[in-house]
């Protein structure tokens, strides 16, 4: 098992994802989120390993919900989570207009609460509830169950604004280091490693620092 | 006195001016550098400093322990030396050994850290730190000095300043590392400790010990060899050794990548110079330490060496640009009102871009009570300024792209020369490089660094999509313009937060952006070794750790050395 800081969490996160086929600024997003999950206890680059791997085959569009108006549908064989919270984000209205929303087919909907916190009205918190599972987001606080583990399958999810959390909302603990299965973690790498360019005859002859 | 914030900002220099990469190309330390910053820290909270491992051999080979003790914790440089063969001296990326090796460690290590970190330390990128170290770092010994200077003190003779001053160091770091790379501590786990609240105060610190490290390390070996006979560095001699430093393309985009940081850096000296402007006269103490130091700076810009035709060219206009302005203040301009507002705006059409980017850390120099403050504004929390508000509309979003980015709209990157370039990470070094795109593979993989063409884009996107539409719909629909879309949402917000030139132009110089980012750090000596690979020296004329109570915050203008 490895242990990696939250810069090292953020910047494989981002290469993976645009590795795995997403933009540059979702993949941004992508490393926005893993850090901020990894720095409340709960491992983003497992669970983003498996919404990765969940897209890999059919890209990142064939994942993307759709906005009409104020309308959100998802997408057919499952909405990408991050995608998801990267809309929120711009748009929290969709989620903040109504006490209860119910979003069907999330792919790895722990990606919402980096951005549900985001976005919490002022003296509220939110409950995510899915698969038997039940988050509680604040401004600067998660609680999860230790029992959630990662899932490329598209799960229902139950959105809700709930007065706010009793629990205190505990402070960013970035020193913390979660460790990372090697496994999960080559694979990531993998991904990371599509947006690496070889060493090609003119870049070797151009060179390019040090005593190059 | 302070000016009010509404005055202060009238009389800032406009970003469109300061922004541009020829000009932040020509930025030169000031007080507000970091190095300077962590010095005046040091000195006013009386930090003091032990060593209490020493286990060096007489060939230079060995464990050492060096302790910097504040108010509230102490930082331990653990060194690992090492008699590194000169054929495998090298400052590429990819070496595998250097002649010394280094940790920042949070607190006093035990004989257990240090057996540990022996194990990881000297293999730099192929080891692993965890979050008790705040840096990794490595240095190389000049070919140039380091036998010279041993020899001289085993003979018991001092080295010849001269000799000294044209390199300007015995070590030259090849990397300093931090902020959680290799399992290092991140920045967000110690940014609260007042002593690193500026920015990079943990790589200011590694390097000012590695400078005392390579000190005791250069007198040690005099010892070994000339034992009785041999002397150490007289003080004004030791002075004159800074840290060398090798500076290529892997730093190239962290100001693009960090915009946010960009514009808390440069707008803490745009704001320091405003307040410095809308004073009403000099006095005599800031009369005479301007006067003095002009004159100190260009017997620096006369020291300053480099035969890259980049900088011959400029350094020989900094020097007439020092002379003239020497002249200048000669005739009385600093007694007149507005003083130091009139002696800046003569500049603009009297000086060189570099020597007005000199006058600038010049004006500042006696100004200390009214600006260093600013120092605690250099730091930022970049995650608040990430978020994009989706509900501006995209006519909205055009007219702030026309009225931040009109630069970028005005550069036709259809056209060769605007996009011969592309930014990439390299697969052997995983490093930044700048690749030629009509003569290397791997555009399709360009990191997203090519910010005028990709807010051209954007813009251009936005024009096809009816006007009321909601920016986040539009994102969501062609999330390639994402990053854009962020950016012109951060600049909006801060105007200081982008570069404005185009950074995959044919003619672009990448070694600007490693110059604007050295300078904060405050850097000196800049000699470039290609258009993308730069050498500097940092904390030359500095004071040592037993001398910081004695020399002033000026050392950085040194007056030249009697011999």
């Amino acid at each position: 098992m490895v242990a990696l800081s939250l810069s090292e969490t953020g910047a494989l996160a981002t290469k993976a994802t645009r590795g795995a086929g997403y933009s540059w600024g979702i993949s941004q997003e992508a490393g926005f989120a893993a850090k901020w999950l990894t720095a409340k206890g709960c491992c983003g680059l497992t669970h983003l390993a498996a919404l990765l791997s969940a897209v890999d085959r059919t890209g990142p569009s064939a994942h993307a919900p759709h906005l009409d108006g104020l309308r959100l549908t998802g997408a057919e064989h499952g909405t990408c989570g991050l995608t998801l919270g990267c809309l929120i984000s711009d748009m929290p209205q969709l989620v903040l207009s109504d006490n209860s929303t119910d979003l069907q087919g999330i792919i790895e909907p722990i990606f919402l609460a980096a951005y549900l916190a985001q976005v919490v009205p002022m003296g509220k918190a939110m409950a995510l509830g899915f698969s038997k599972s039940s988050l509680r987001i604040g401004a600067s606080s998660l609680e999860f169950p230790r029992s959630l583990r990662p899932s490329s399958k598209p799960i229902d999810v139950e959105l809700q604004i709930i007065p706010q959390l009793t629990v205190e909302d505990g402070p960013l603990c970035p020193e913390r280091r979660l460790t990372v299965d090697p496994v999960i973690l080559g694979r990531l790498e993998a991904l990371a490693a599509r947006t690496y360019v070889p060493e090609s005859d003119v870049s070797r002859a151009r060179g390019a620092g040090g005593a190059d | 006195m302070k000016p009010s914030p509404d005055k202060q900002e009238m009389v800032m220099r406009s970003p469109d001016r300061v922004m541009r990469l020829a000009r932040l190309g020509a930025f030169h330390q000031s007080r507000l550098s970091f190095m300077r910053i962590l010095l005046r820290r040091l000195r006013r909270e009386k930090w003091s400093f032990s060593q209490p491992v020493w286990e060096i051999d007489e060939k230079g080979v060995g464990t050492a322990v060096l302790c910097a003790h504040g108010p509230e914790r102490t930082y331990s440089l653990v060194a690992f030396s090492h008699d590194l063969p000169d054929h495998q001296r090298s400052d590429r990326v990819i070496a595998t050994a250097w002649d010394a090796t280094f940790t920042l460690f949070d607190g006093t290590p035990d004989n257990d850290d240090i057996a540990r970190l022996k194990g990881n330390v000297p293999l730099q990128e192929a080891g692993r730190v965890t979050a008790t170290e705040l840096s990794l770092s490595r240095a190389n010994r000049s070919a140039r000095l380091w036998s010279y200077v041993v020899d001289c003190l085993s003979k018991g003779h001092q080295p010849d300043p001269d000799t000294i001053g044209e390199v300007g160091y015995l070590m030259r770091t090849t990397a300093v590392y931090g902020s959680g790379k290799f399992g290092a501590a991140d920045r967000e786990s110690i940014a609260a400790r007042p002593e690193f609240s500026a920015p990079f105060q943990v790589e200011m610190l590694n390097v000012y010990l590695i400078r005392t490290f390579v000190a005791l390390l250069v007198e040690h070996m005099a010892r070994s060899k000339g034992g009785a006979v041999a002397t150490i560095l007289d003080p004004a001699i030791r002075r004159m050794i800074g840290i060398g430093n090798s500076t290529g393309l892997g730093m190239a985009p962290f100001l693009v990548n960090h915009q946010s940081l960009l514009h808390a850096w440069i707008n803490a000296r745009e704001a320091a110079l405003a307040r410095v402007r809308t004073l009403e006269h000099s006095n005599k103490h800031s009369a005479e330490t301007f006067t003095t130091l002009v004159a100190r700076a260009l017997e620096n810009a006369e020291s300053w060496q480099t035969t890259h035709p980049l900088y011959t060219g400029r350094l020989a206009d900094l020097r007439d640009d020092l002379r003239r302005l020497k002249d200048h203040i000669s005739t009385g301009a600093l007694s007149e009102p507005h003083p130091w507002d009139k002696i800046v705006t003569w500049s603009e059409t009297n000086l060189s871009t570099e020597g007005q980017e000199q006058l600038v850390s010049l004006v500042l120099e006696p100004h200390g009570d009214l600006i260093d403050d600013l120092a605690d504004t250099m730091a930022c929390e970049e995650s608040e300024d990430f978020r994009i508000d989706g509900q501006v509309t995209l006519e909205g979003m055009i007219a702030t792209i026309e009225r931040h980015y009109d630069w970028a709209l005005d550069i036709d990157h259809t056209e060769d020369p605007a996009h011969a370039r592309f930014w990439y990470v390299s697969e052997a070094k995983l490093e930044p490089r700048l690749g030629e795109r009509h003569e290397e593979p791997g555009g399709e993989r360009e990191q997203p660094l090519a910010v005028s063409r990709d807010v051209a884009l954007l813009y251009e996107a936005l024009k096809t999509e009816p006007p009321s539409g909601l920016l986040a719909t539009f994102l969501l629909m062609q999330p390639q313009h994402r990053h854009a879309a962020r950016r012109v949402q951060t600049l909006q917000k801060l105007p200081y937060s982008e570069i404005r030139d185009n950074l995959i132009d044919a003619d672009m110089t990448p070694i600007d952006m490693l110059r604007c980012k050295l300078s904060f750090f405050g850097a000196t000596k800049f000699d470039p070794r290609s258009d993308r690979w730069v050498r500097i020296c940092m904390y030359q004329h500095a004071p040592f750790p037993d001398e910081l109570d004695r020399v002033g915050d000026d050392w950085i203008y040194p007056a030249a050395l009697k011999t």
